[in-house]
């Protein structure tokens, strides 16, 4: 992989040079158009941008070491290593769809309670459907995380390529590739570290200090193991909803937020903008000539 | 096509062009001088001489900067990576 980056930062650099001395040419033209005469300044501008790209790719290792550092410090996380956390996703997914499973063919084998069985099976499909697809997800998820550290490189320094490309011809794809890459690489590792943080909170808001409370009150008096029976179901439940929406739903909401954020990051680096514009740039002999050609 | 074979491309390219740059830039000094110094009541065209004269001596300028950019933007960049 770092024979495709050294072999991209040679294209972009060569491309960079050559944007410049288009820049130049089209500036020095003894051409009386004020809109092709525009575009010098404006390519040597766009020359020494993607020289500026080609030095940062350290200095966005160092961006991004910084914010998983910061992230992973406002979290708390106990784990260190995202594998560990995606373990750990991993295991409770699939230990949730195992007792689904077990739960509808259990009641299924007996044959009185058949009606309550397809019952269940028909309340549970859908939640079967939606926990294996979230496991699919996060696996996906896992190979991307072992693949990003070798290949957000490329995919950056492959933008950086595109952005350098004379007259803003690969302009959206390259910043595109550099928001994509940039945000994933930083993004993407701390999906199972939010995912799990998320669930600790919901859980220990929902269901652990409820229960705390009770067992407490239990110990206190021996009589209250009536209401922390009444109430195991509902904390029970509420439980399932906090590894529901941490572990399922979230993951969907953290990629589409991680869309829109490349989105917007690309845009900041220049994919919104599509040529020079005639009023930000003023050239003397142009402006000249056109007040020429106006006044006769 | 290799790589290798389009970075050199590229250079060539990039080498064609500062050499037409360096032609563009003597014409456009001499049209520039021409028509400054040439006998016609239009003071527009004067100023106009004077403008690509003036465009021309920049473009030369900005072509011999290109090394000095370089080199500005790296230490630009070694200053922001060594303070992070």
């Amino acid at each position: 992989m770092s024979e495709f980056v050294g072999t991209f930062l040679g294209v972009s650099y060569g491309l960079s040079a050559l944007t410049w001395s288009l820049g130049i040419l089209v500036q020095t033209m003894p051409v009386p158009r004020k809109e092709i005469r525009v575009w010098g300044p404006c390519l040597m501008m766009d020359s020494v941008v993607s020289l500026f790209a080609l030095g940062s790719v350290n200095l966005v290792q160092i961006l991004m070491r910084w914010v998983s550092e910061m992230v992973s410090q406002s979290i708390g996380s106990p784990f260190n290593n995202p594998s560990i956390a995606m373990a750990t996703v991993l295991s409770q997914l699939t230990m949730l769809d195992t007792a689904l499973l077990l739960l509808i063919s259990a009641v299924s084998v007996t044959v009185v309670l058949a009606p309550v069985a397809s019952a269940l099976s028909s309340m549970f499909s859908h939640a079967l459907t939606w926990v294996t697809t979230a496991i699919v997800l996060w696996l996906i998820a896992q190979w991307i995380i072992t693949l990003l550290p070798e290949v957000w490189v490329a995919a950056y320094t492959l933008g950086i390529v595109f952005f350098a490309i004379p007259f803003r011809i690969g302009r959206k794809l390259g910043t595109l590739l550099m928001a994509s890459s940039i945000v994933l690489a930083i993004g993407f590792p701390l999906m199972p570290f939010m995912a799990i943080w998320l669930e600790g909170n919901f859980a220990y808001e929902n269901s652990l200090r409820p229960l705390q409370d009770l067992l407490s009150q239990v110990r206190r008096n021996p009589l209250a193991i009536v209401e922390l029976i009444a109430t195991l179901p509902s904390i029970l439940g509420n439980l399932l909803v906090a590894v529901i929406i941490s572990l399922v739903i979230f993951p969907f909401a953290y990629i589409f937020v991680l869309s829109v954020l490349t989105k917007s990051l690309s845009n900041v680096l220049g994919g919104a903008t599509s040529g020079p514009s005639l009023s930000s740039f003023t050239i003397a002999p142009a402006r000249e000539l056109s007040s020429l050609s106006g006044g006769g | 096509m290799p790589i290798q074979q389009l970075i050199q491309q590229i250079a060539w390219a990039t080498t064609m062009v500062s050499l037409i740059s360096t032609g563009v830039f003597a014409l456009s000094y001499g049209i520039g001088y021409l028509l400054r110094g040439a006998p016609i009541p239009f003071r527009e065209w004067k100023e106009y001489g004077q403008g690509l004269v003036t465009d021309a001596i920049k473009s030369a300028f900005m072509a011999m900067l290109y090394s000095s950019v370089i080199a500005l933007i790296s230490w630009i960049i070694t200053i922001i990576a060594s303070a992070a």
